[in-house]
């Protein structure tokens, strides 16, 4: 306040001629000023914060508070949802090729070619023409290149087979006849099949190879080598375009390793039921409010491979399922691809009865990894392998809906108490008649019951300690409604205390700035009796309360606020030059308090230094009209305070101060001694200094 | 009356003795060595190249100091405390008080320099002159009411409006560096000079202040206090002033002529001195505002939150308060220019009577008229002279001017324009002194 003054001062000066910065030189002068130094006034809501009031249609005051005991979160303290992650190593145990056919057509023309002078030349001379034909005893063709690559370049078969089918359009019998199959590169016997009778008229025959174990080239040579025929006595019609029809179909194929064009083929196809363990509950139904789906592929196959992954009864708010879509790249054994994805699945809706529409927490989930045609040879191998790794995971679920099944939760806390008294730092407080709610809001669509155990308040200044004393609360199994659906509304169960049912006013009137509770809660304790209705949001909570809901009517006696700051006199600019100060205090007091101002300066130590106190004077309290028991007019009081000497120096030396006001209510019978407050009551106050003060030309 | 009655009584005395001595011997035309007086342009100890004899010497230098602080209202022993290290007591104070006018002004001057002059080769008659100037000018003008509320505080102003308008007050501290010529056309009957110099003003600080309208009403019991204000405060800044540095720079000039006329023995004199400005510009403050403010103290809304507030104060929440607005702006300041004129009558060989006139711009400074009676005495190379004046920062005052020659090489003077202040400190308003020398070689 004092720099305030000597700002003032320095004001006037600074538009004065004589406040040149540059002198040296001291002169000094005595001088007496007087200022306002501080205005203000304290209402009900410097008191008691404006949320914590309502105000009446008649200016009374009354106080709402909520002084929270318990804010337990159902959702995150009661259910955990596990990952459900499976992991598949898949081998080629299961490559295929499907059945394939190559025909080699050999016409007459081309057999008789083939045939040892004079067979054939007699044949192919009487085309057109009818002649018996001589038996033929043991020739062979040569060799017909047959062309598979379209189906594989190359290919070792674990299981499979050649079935040789020979269909004989020629005039006569063809008997013992051999038919080889070797690989156009390496020379290998592919197949050899003997044929004892190929009867002619277009009655195929058909001999099978095995081909496990062997490996077969898509270039192949085929070779007739030995054939034989009755022939005919009669003449028969020889037409050299007649065909000996070859049909290779290989079949069953499976293959050890194969450069191939494969097939689509599902490599991993699962489809099953995943169910969790949730140690009780049975669920229904969950809704995701965070989560994903996780993709783990590591592939050392050659070719891509597509992952389809759905989960048919989880479905978003237009209805589509969760299906996700990706393809792994393809890999080798030495260097194999990896893709690793999670797919948020946030906002989904999973149905937790199973495939069967009967299970609980459970639900359905189809995966297939597999290859795709590509029309490109490819080599894959037996050696091959693809491990895979999906499922759920990081659920959190926004809602959970289903049995909740029967559990118990059991919480104690200390916490800080009811803020409405902080201020009030000693005295005695009378309240009139109050009602104070007990409220329990039970955020769980469950029915259950709630025990508190014990209930209390500390003043930690005083270290009075009052347990809450009311048979109906304490000790009781207090049944607690279940919260409603659509729209979401929590359960509440509300009781009342009073002085006629407790010790309530003893517990506020000590001030209490810590609360203490011992309490438990039973969920479904009587088992499923809403037959898988129950449920539970992410936001679901049980939380109790006490809520404060009473009129401002008090009777007071040194009730004492206190509070302590920083003071900061520069004692280097100025000072000096102050002498004495005539404090005045103007208060218009509303209230119907009177109040006893104190302030201490305190060295840095924390050591008081002097006070001021006005002499002890008290500021009126606002007289009481006895017609209705209000205030209307405002007391002036003037106090006043001179200040110098050591009182002086305390101030400029001081560090801190403390300030003290101690109200004391007033009141006139026929009213009450428990006064009402109202809005409009007001103390309002200012403080001047009549300030002698030497100016010194150094100080500026 | 009294102070008329002393003034024309020292003026007598030193006329009689000055007609009853007077000689025939006139500066302007003595020979080469031979005591000639020749009376200054002012009654300051200024530089005055007009009033320096040459002699047969080519080269001269002229140290001088000058000291003048006046006021309409603050006794010397008042000003005496206040730029010195006094008391001022509560007698002063209403001793000021009784003298008030509705605008009072108070002024401390302070030049000192060294300068030289230096006859051409090829004429006798043309100088070349330089020299180094410190200028000091302290000046303000404020109403009867700021004086109150600075010397007594507002206590006694409740329910009163005190009047702050057209209060100002300014200092400039310069230092010059300047060179011209001077040349006398000696028509061998009346003889005229012209002389000019200019150069180079280095600021070494500079403080403008100026209320353009303000008033303070102080309720009964210092409920509140109502402000209405608008003035600004432009200043050099923080740097301490440095010879080896330049806060400011500018320019400045003077110019001298000089008539004489040998028939009546006349000579007029006429020099303006300081005439230019100059810029403050590393490091200028321009603090201004212009508002109303209706204090009651300072406000506080929750008693227990806002206590550290309250308590702990600071100027920048009085700056705030107070719609001050700070801001670094290069600013310029007119230098305080001063313009003498003086005519002298030679009576005699001997005597001499000057009336003259001295005004200084830019500064609250009134128009000062004097005059100066002064007596040689030959033999002895030796001319005291007396004068008055009234104007300037202050009112009446009578001073001594003593010149003393020793041979052709040195001239003394000495002297002040307010004697009375230093005679009679606690009465009077005006005090000043000034010595000057003209070394010849």
């Amino acid at each position: 306040m004092f720099r305030i003054t000597k700002g003032l001062a320095l004001l006037l000066l600074i538009v004065s001629i004589f406040s040149s910065c540059r002198r040296n030189l001291e002169s000094a002068w005595d001088t007496r000023y007087i200022t306002p130094l501080i205005t203000g006034a304290l209402t009900i809501h410097d008191l008691v914060p404006d949320s914590l009031t309502i105000i009446e249609d008649d200016n009374a005051v009354t106080l709402v508070y909520k002084s929270e005991l318990l804010d337990y979160d159902l959702a995150d303290e009661a259910i955990d949802i596990p990952d459900t992650s499976v992991t598949y190593f898949v081998s080629l145990d299961s490559l295929t090729l499907d059945d394939q056919t190559v025909t080699q057509n050999i016409s007459l023309g081309t057999l008789a070619a083939a045939l040892p002078f004079p067979y054939g030349a007699i044949i192919i001379a009487a085309n057109g023409t009818a002649i018996p034909i001589d038996p033929i005893v043991d020739v062979s063709t040569g060799i017909f290149p047959i062309d598979a690559t379209t189906f594989f370049e190359t290919a070792t078969f674990n299981q499979g087979y050649l079935d040789i089918s020979v269909k004989n359009g020629l005039p006569v019998d063809l008997t013992d006849v051999t038919i080889v199959l070797t690989n156009a590169g390496d020379g290998a016997l592919v197949a050899e099949q003997y044929f004892p009778l190929i009867p002619a008229g277009g009655v195929p025959v058909t001999q099978t190879t095995d081909l496990a174990g062997l490996t077969v080239e898509g270039h192949l040579n085929a070779q007739i080598t030995h054939l034989s025929t009755p022939g005919s006595a009669d003449p028969v019609l020889i037409d050299t375009s007649d065909l000996v029809i070859i049909d290779m179909t290989a079949r069953d194929m499976e293959l050890q390793e194969a450069v191939a064009i494969f097939p689509d083929q599902n490599l991993v196809n699962n489809a099953n039921d995943v169910q969790y363990d949730m140690g009780g509950p049975e669920f229904t139904l969950m809704g995701i409010e965070e989560g994903f789906v996780v993709i783990y592929v590591v592939n050392t196959i050659q070719d891509s491979i597509h992952i389809d992954y759905n989960i048919p009864y989880a479905t978003d708010e237009t209805g589509e399922h969760v299906h996700i879509v990706t393809t792994v790249p393809p890999g080798s054994i030495a260097s194999p691809t990896i893709v690793d994805e999670a797919f948020p699945i946030a906002g989904y809706t999973i149905d937790l009865r199973g495939s069967d529409g009967n299970s609980v927490n459970t639900f359905y989930q189809e995966f297939t990894a597999g290859i795709e045609y590509s029309g490109v040879p490819t080599f894959i191998t037996l050696d091959d392998s693809l491990k895979v790794i999906y499922g759920l995971e990081g659920i959190i679920p926004s809602e959970l809906r289903g049995y909740l099944g029967q559990y118990d939760i059991a919480a104690s806390d200390t916490v800080s108490g009811i803020s409405l008294f902080d201020q009030f730092e000693d005295g005695e407080i009378h309240f009139g008649d109050i009602n104070i709610d007990l409220a329990i809001d039970n955020g769980l669509g469950a029915g259950g019951n709630v025990v508190i155990n014990q209930l209390g308040g500390i003043n930690t200044q005083t270290g009075e300690v009052i347990y809450l004393n009311c048979p109906e609360v304490i000790g009781q199994a207090i049944p607690i409604n279940r919260a409603l659906d659509n729209p979401y509304v929590p359960g509440y169960t509300t009781i009342t205390m009073n002085s006629d049912n407790s010790n309530i006013n003893d517990l506020l009137e000590a001030f209490p700035d810590k609360l203490f509770y011992d309490v438990d809660m039973h969920v479904n304790p009587d088992g499923n009796t809403f037959n898988y209705q129950d449920f539970v949001l992410n936001t679901s909570k049980l939380n109790i309360s006490l809520n404060v809901n009473m009129p401002m009517a008090f009777s007071a006696s040194n009730l004492t606020l206190r509070d302590e700051f920083d003071v900061t006199v520069d004692a280097g600019s100025g000072t000096d030059g102050i002498g004495d100060i005539d404090l005045t205090m103007y208060a218009d007091n509303s209230f119907p308090l009177d109040a006893t101002i104190k302030l201490i300066f305190k060295d840095a130590a924390g050591n008081a230094l002097d006070s001021l106190d006005f002499n002890g004077q008290t500021i009126d309290p606002g007289e009481v009209e006895t017609t209705d028991c209000r205030v209307h007019t405002p007391t002036h009081t003037e106090m006043h305070q001179l200040i110098d000497g050591e009182l002086k120096d305390a101030i400029i030396n001081a560090t801190k101060a403390e300030v003290t006001v101690v109200f004391n209510t007033q009141s006139l019978p026929p009213c009450s001694d428990i006064v009402r407050i109202y809005s409009d009551y007001e103390l309002s106050f200012q403080l001047t200094g009549d300030i002698n003060y030497t100016f010194s030309t150094s100080d500026f | 009356m009294r102070k008329f009655g002393l003034f024309v009584f020292l003026t007598g005395l030193v006329y009689a003795r000055t007609f009853a001595t007077a000689e025939d011997t006139v500066a302007q035309k003595s020979s080469a060595s031979a005591y000639q007086y020749v009376p200054n342009t002012s009654i300051f100890g200024v530089f005055d190249p007009l009033s320096v004899q040459m002699y047969d010497k080519k080269f001269a230098l002229i140290p001088y100091s000058d000291l003048y602080t006046a006021s309409n209202c603050f006794s010397v022993k008042f000003i005496q405390n206040f730029f010195g290290s006094g008391f001022i007591t509560d007698e002063m104070k209403d001793l000021a008080n009784s003298k008030l006018s509705d605008l009072n002004t108070i002024g401390v001057d302070f030049y000192s320099g060294l300068w030289m002059m230096m006859r051409t080769k090829d004429n006798d008659n043309a100088y070349f002159i330089a020299g180094v100037d410190y200028n000091f000018e302290e000046s303000g003008q404020f109403t009867r009411d700021l004086f109150h509320i600075v010397f007594y505080g507002n206590y006694d102003l409740q329910d009163q409006t005190a009047d702050l308008t057209d209060s100002k007050f300014s200092l400039t501290s310069v230092m010059e560096y300047k060179v011209g010529f001077m040349r006398v056309f000696d028509a061998h009957y009346n003889k005229v000079t012209f002389g000019i110099t200019g150069g180079l003003v280095q600021g070494l600080s500079g403080l403008d202040i100026k209320t353009k309208y303000g008033t303070l009403y102080t309720a009964d019991d210092g409920r509140y206090i109502d402000l209405d204000y608008d003035f600004s405060i432009k200043t050099s800044g923080e740097n301490k002033p440095s010879l080896s540095s330049f806060t400011g720079a500018g320019f400045s000039f003077d110019a001298y002529a000089q008539l004489y006329l040998q028939g009546p023995e006349i000579t007029i004199n006429a020099m303006i001195q300081d005439v230019g400005a100059v810029f403050w510009s590393n490091g200028p403050l321009k603090i201004s505002a212009d508002s109303t403010l209706h204090f009651e103290g300072i406000e506080v809304n929750n008693f227990f939150a806002a206590t550290d507030e309250t308590a702990a104060g600071n100027s920048d929440s009085l700056l705030e308060i107070l719609g001050v607005v700070k801001e670094e702006n290069v600013f310029s300041q007119a230098l305080p220019s001063r313009l003498f004129a003086s005519a002298t009558k030679k009576i005699g060989n001997d005597a001499y009577f000057t009336l003259g006139t001295h005004f200084m711009f830019n500064t609250p400074y009134k128009p000062l008229v004097f005059v100066q009676a002064g007596r040689s005495f030959t033999p002895m190379r030796f001319t005291a002279s007396v004068n008055a004046h009234t104007g300037g920062y202050g009112g009446f005052n009578v001073g001594l001017d003593l010149s003393k020659e020793f041979g052709s090489f040195l001239n003394l003077r000495i002297g002040s324009n307010s004697i009375l202040g230093v005679v009679a400190p606690d009465s009077f308003t005006g005090a000043a002194g000034y010595a000057t020398a003209v070394v010849r070689f």
